[in-house]
């Protein structure tokens, strides 16, 4: 097995191939290359990537490359399966929550949420533009597309998921392959020895320290439902929720994982906490008792538009949304600490031992 | 007399298949408790993949785990980690 970690997309990335030969290992030695021009293509940070253009061609018809068009697709489907919620369209209402530069850019100190100083001036405007995304034409025969007028695209977490995907379709010619790109990870198939991959769940970094969201609006499970709980964190805890494995038991194909958090990338802004979830019906970072929520799907980019779903829903609406689509599994992250699995992830979720969890025996419950 | 000896051979019998089903038992309890000691051995000793370089650093926690009540414990290192996006 052979493992390349390397940093893109303000991320963490890792690729792993299954496989010991010198060929795979070219391979493997390629991938940070991909990254770097998917980077170049579909960054909002770089004034000179074909996103940037686009935005600033807004109103005109644009030709784009096939990367470009790419992805912009899979944003637009995005849309239609998430009924809105997850939208390419709120770059501006990102910008005016204060995320206006990388993380990167803007510090550690902001995505570990101990920042005291907005990042930029509050605003004085009327609620954030969210855009509208059905008004995006896109024409497949000339690969042309039109932004309307004012509109800017922010591809994110929809360009990560994606490259994930694309990476590990491209190595797996080689073997079997795994691409984590910072969360978002797929995985092209069982390992070389017919054994499921070891995906570990991280536990919200930050989570202890969250403030408590307002409370309007807000829905979730109750303290009178513990029947679905698997455990209880602690305040201290910092380790991992358990192991995913794999593709699943019986069905040898690719799939994704991906997980989507208000843990981290978040700041302060005149006192109040922001995080880098926008909930598209508001324009302001998403309302939700959940800390974060973990989803296996057929692919990373799934994985990730479902994990970011799950989140904006909020628990009890989220987990049903889970549910109702018999390709996705999750793990729900409460921010009273409650670990929320939906029915279909039992059998790739093994939890950690209760020692790990830093659990008292009497705080573990069996899922209902 | 006769009837005497005929008594006490056939205490003697009984004595003597007692004792055989006793130690059969005895013997089988030894033998079902190695070999739960044996499965016990080989679950601990099961091949782990190599952890990633961005893999956590394993915990003394983790080698020194108790098993949670009512769910499956593993010491798998995991290849990846799946968090929200830093």
């Amino acid at each position: 097995m052979q493992r390349l970690t390397f940093r893109a997309m303000g991320c963490q990335m890792l690729a792993v191939l299954d496989d010991t030969s010198a060929q795979a290992a070219r391979l493997l030695a390629q991938v940070p290359g991909w990254f770097e021009g998917w980077e170049q293509t579909l960054s909002r940070f770089r004034q000179d990537s074909e996103l940037s253009q686009l935005n600033r061609n807004a109103g005109r018809q644009t030709p784009v490359s096939a990367v470009l068009w790419e992805v912009v697709q899979a944003a637009l489907h995005a849309a239609r399966q998430s009924q809105g919620l997850v939208v390419p369209t709120l770059l501006h209402a990102l910008e005016a929550a204060g995320y206006d530069r990388s993380f990167e850019a803007l510090g550690a100190d902001l995505s570990r949420g101990t920042a005291r100083r907005a990042p930029t001036p509050p605003p004085a405007s009327p609620p954030p533009d969210t855009g509208d995304w059905r008004a995006i034409r896109c024409d497949s025969c000339t690969r042309c597309i039109t932004l309307p007028a004012g509109m800017r695209l922010d591809l994110g977490g929809i360009a990560k998921g994606w490259a994930a995907d694309q990476a590990v379709g491209r190595l797996s010619a080689y073997g079997p392959a795994l691409v984590d790109a910072g969360g978002d990870i797929a995985i092209s198939g069982p390992r070389a020895d017919g054994q499921p991959w070891p995906i570990g769940v991280a536990s919200p970094a930050t989570w202890a320290a969250a403030p408590p969201p307002p409370e309007r609006g807000r829905k979730g499970f109750s303290p009178e439902e513990p029947s679905s709980v698997v455990c209880r964190l602690s305040s201290d805890h910092q380790s991992l929720l358990g192991l995913l494995m794999l593709p699943r038991a019986g069905r040898p194909s690719s799939c994704g994982v991906a997980t989507s958090g208000r843990d981290v990338r978040r700041w302060q802004r005149n006192g109040v906490w922001q995080h880098h979830i926008l909930d598209p019906r508001s324009g302001q970072p998403a309302i939700t008792d959940v800390i974060s929520a973990t989803v296996v799907a057929p692919t990373a980019l799934e994985a990730e538009i479902a994990a970011k779903v799950a989140l904006i829903l909020g628990s009890r609406d989220g987990l049903a949304w889970l549910e109702a689509r018999p390709p996705l599994a999750g793990l729900l992250v409460l921010e009273d600490g409650r670990v929320i699995p939906s029915r279909r992830l039992d059998d790739v979720f093994l939890e950690e031992s209760c020692d790990i969890c830093r659990l008292e025996e009497a705080e573990c419950h069996s899922q209902g | 007399m006769k009837t005497t000896t005929k008594r006490s051979g056939l205490r003697g019998v009984k004595l003597l298949i007692t004792a055989a089903s006793i130690a059969v038992t005895l013997g089988g309890w030894a033998a079902l408790a190695s070999q739960e000691a044996a499965q016990s051995r080989a679950v601990t000793a099961a091949p782990a993949p190599n952890p990633a370089p961005n893999a956590d650093p394993p915990t003394s926690s983790r080698s020194l785990a108790a098993p949670c009540p009512l769910r499956r414990v593993t010491a798998l290192p995991p290849i990846a980690i799946t968090r929200s996006s830093r």
